[in-house]
């Protein structure tokens, strides 16, 4: 007889996210199915093929836009997990990104093989310093961090146009100049891998946070003090866990690696540059339907970047049959919506494993 | 003088969406649903009734027009605000989630749609809405040149739901009943009130004052909607935690902010301000640095309902 899963076995948190992105692509298909009947279904293809599309350059975009999306999911992930809800992964991004930006195109005299870490690094402590702010206020004055969060994105935006348009501006471009080519991320390879994509290091560097975070959370004793104030406050301060200390921390972590991920979307390709807009960018906007997929665990974070870039390069594609590339922020918006649902989804599927395995008992 | 009331007519065109969106917002927390979803109301709102102005640009036109418009607005935000309502008391999800799916879900969509339908992402239209000047009264000195000249009937409404919000909220049994539920839903429940309908009620009313306030943001604004209401609804939450869910402070904090918000779009015509030298981006961040600091000081969270974003269980009494 096969084992039985105990009732809060992993199993069915995956099972639960998987209903919800199956529920959310057939609302999805519904939607497109009431605006154009006719090419729905050929678009609805496109979108599923991703980065089966057009060779191995689909499947080298696939891979450029994972590391942005999954440093984006790590962020907000590692966060819920602890009881914050970092909601300001997109100013910490954006001003990552400014950073990197103008460290790989001025150069300021740092040496070509080292400057895109420098740069990195540097962009990281931008998130950091973006991020701090509203822990300290969570901490120290009590502050709805969710509020502060969506303020620090707004400033970010502004404060990045500032800056751009005083040091490093193209006005012909309406954004910045372009980053000096020896200031790019290591290809390891992945140019040759996939000719004519983005594709670079920074889906290693990716995958190696999400490993990291994976180990701080699971396999060390701050990780797990953390996962307990994530869990329940009162309990969490009642064995002595120092909450404010532990809040600040986590926004610091948690906007290094947003950081990170801005600087290393604008150090992936030549052609990429900061545009002055006053809309957020639009990798961050994945960020928390990420974290939601993956039930906040750093490992599927990774998973869940994948798929979200899978159905971005698809997205691009659905254009040729008459469908605009927001089809696909539109699909992910009814994904997070039904994720909202997974504690209902998961109680269905485990209410329907344990009603058969006990039939199965019944029967022997 | 006149500069004044430039201004002074400015402030109330970015105070009215603030308003009515807070207010919204307000009714929602206090019945013990959180709804950070304010912004994809307040698009589905603006988008719908856009496109109502659009396609009858030229059969009607004025304040006829207007008023159809605002009750597809309302309409709209309510349809809406269904999902939301379902989710967070019928399955019990998580509050924030299904907010953040619709604040995510309205903007995709606005631009989605009008690509569609007019194959560009900014949608154009007629307006025809600003009244110039209200007879008898716009004749008034000082309060005339202020409250009824240059002033879109959106205004008037908005002063007139801030009325009822209130009086309801605290005046009549249903108010009564509605914070109950936001502050004690079991004790709710024992004296016979359905703690599900009246929040459900509340939702609908967040989302019908929501879509009206997206319409509200467009017209004194622009001639087209582009799927974006600026992030009104972000603002309209912090304008609602600083007003410590109260339908007077709401009204003040969001005379406060749009003061802020007024200094960042009109500064280059006030002469004093421009000849500072400080970059325009400075302005445009004022706002949001405004309410970082004020939310640092006002210690935000004290007064919140204290069942609001948990979900009512029948059986956890």
């Amino acid at each position: 007889m096969k084992k039985r899963l105990s009732e809060n076995s992993p199993v069915f948190g995956v099972l639960a996210s998987v209903m919800s992105i199956i529920s959310g692509l057939v609302v999805g298909l519904i939607i497109m199915l009431i605006f154009n009947p006719e090419t729905a279904f050929t678009a609805f293809e496109m979108l599923l093929k991703g980065g089966f599309s057009n060779g191995l350059k689909s499947m080298g975009q696939v891979f450029h836009y994972i590391a942005p999306y999954a440093m984006c999911g790590l962020s907000v992930a590692f966060s819920f997990q602890t009881g914050v809800f970092n909601i300001g992964v997109a100013g910490q991004f954006t001003v990552g990104g400014m950073v990197a930006v103008l460290i790989g195109g001025m150069a300021l005299g740092i040496p070509d093989p080292i400057r895109w870490i420098v740069a990195i690094v540097l962009a990281g402590l931008a998130g950091v310093i973006w991020g701090m702010i509203p822990g300290l206020m969570k901490a120290f004055l009590n502050c709805n961090e969710v509020i502060a969060c969506i303020m620090m994105n707004y400033i970010s935006i502004y404060f990045s146009n500032w800056v751009i348009q005083t040091y490093f501006y193209d006005p012909t471009l309406v954004a910045s100049k372009y980053v000096k080519s020896t200031s790019l991320l290591p290809r390891m390879g992945m140019d040759k891998l996939f000719p004519g994509s983005s594709a670079s290091s920074a889906v290693f560097i990716a995958l190696l946070f999400c490993i990291v975070i994976y180990i701080l959370l699971y396999r060390t004793g701050f990780g797990y003090e953390l996962r307990a104030s994530g869990f329940n406050k009162s309990a969490a301060y009642y064995a002595g866990i120092n909450e404010k200390r532990n809040i600040i921390l986590v926004m610091l972590i948690a906007g290094f690696i947003a950081g990170v991920g801005g600087g290393m979307l604008f150090l992936s390709s030549q052609t990429k540059n900061f545009l002055v807009s006053e809309i957020a960018i639009v990798e961050t906007s994945y960020g928390i339907p990420i974290a939601l997929l993956a039930l906040n665990n750093p490992i599927g974070v990774f998973c869940a970047a994948f798929l979200l870039s899978w159905l971005t390069v698809g997205g691009t594609m659905v254009q040729s049959a008459g469908f605009p590339t927001e089809t696909v922020e539109t699909i992910t918006a009814v994904i997070i919506y039904f994720s909202a649902f997974s504690l209902i989804f998961t109680q269905i599927i485990q209410k329907w494993y344990f009603k058969k395995s006990e039939q199965q008992k019944e029967e022997k | 003088m006149d500069m004044v009331f430039f201004l002074l007519r400015h402030m109330f065109n970015f105070a009215v969406p603030l308003l009515l969106a807070a207010l919204g917002c307000m009714i929602s927390v206090r019945s013990g649903v959180n709804n950070i979803g304010l912004d994809g109301m307040m698009i589905m709102g603006a988008f719908f009734s856009v496109y109502f102005i659009r396609g009858t640009g030229l059969v009607i036109s004025g304040q006829g027009q207007l008023m159809i418009a605002i009750l597809i607005s309302v309409a709209a935000g309510v349809i809406i605000s269904v999902f939301h309502a379902f989710a967070s008391i019928n399955l019990k999800a998580n509050q924030i989630i299904s907010g953040v799916a619709i604040a995510n879900f309205a903007p995709a969509f606005a631009v989605f749609a009008a690509r569609l339908i007019t194959g560009e992402s900014v949608m154009n239209f007629n307006n025809t809405f600003l009244i110039s000047e209200v007879p008898v009264l716009g004749k008034i000195p000082i309060i005339g040149d202020i409250f009824f000249q240059k002033v879109y009937i959106t205004t008037y409404i908005a002063g007139v739901l801030f009325i009822v919000t209130t009086v309801v909220l605290y005046k009549t049994r249903f108010g009564l009943r509605l914070r109950s539920c936001g502050e004690n839903p079991s004790a709710s429940a024992s004296v016979g009130i359905n703690v599900p309908r009246m929040r459900w009620i509340a939702v609908l009313i967040s989302g019908a004052l929501c879509g009206l306030a997206g319409l509200a943001y467009v017209i004194p604004n622009s001639i087209s909607f582009n799927g974006t209401v600026a992030g009104y609804g972000f603002l309209a939450l912090a304008v609602m935690i600083f007003g410590e869910w109260d339908p007077i402070k709401i009204l003040g904090s969001a005379l406060l902010f749009s003061v802020a918000m007024t200094l960042a779009s009109t500064y280059s015509a006030i002469e004093f301000l421009n000849q500072l030298g400080i970059p325009s981006n400075f302005y445009k961040m004022l706002p949001y640095v405004m309410t970082l600091v004020i939310i640092g000081i006002a210690k935000g969270g004290a007064k919140e309902p204290k069942a609001a974003g948990q979900p009512f269980e029948v059986d956890a009494r």
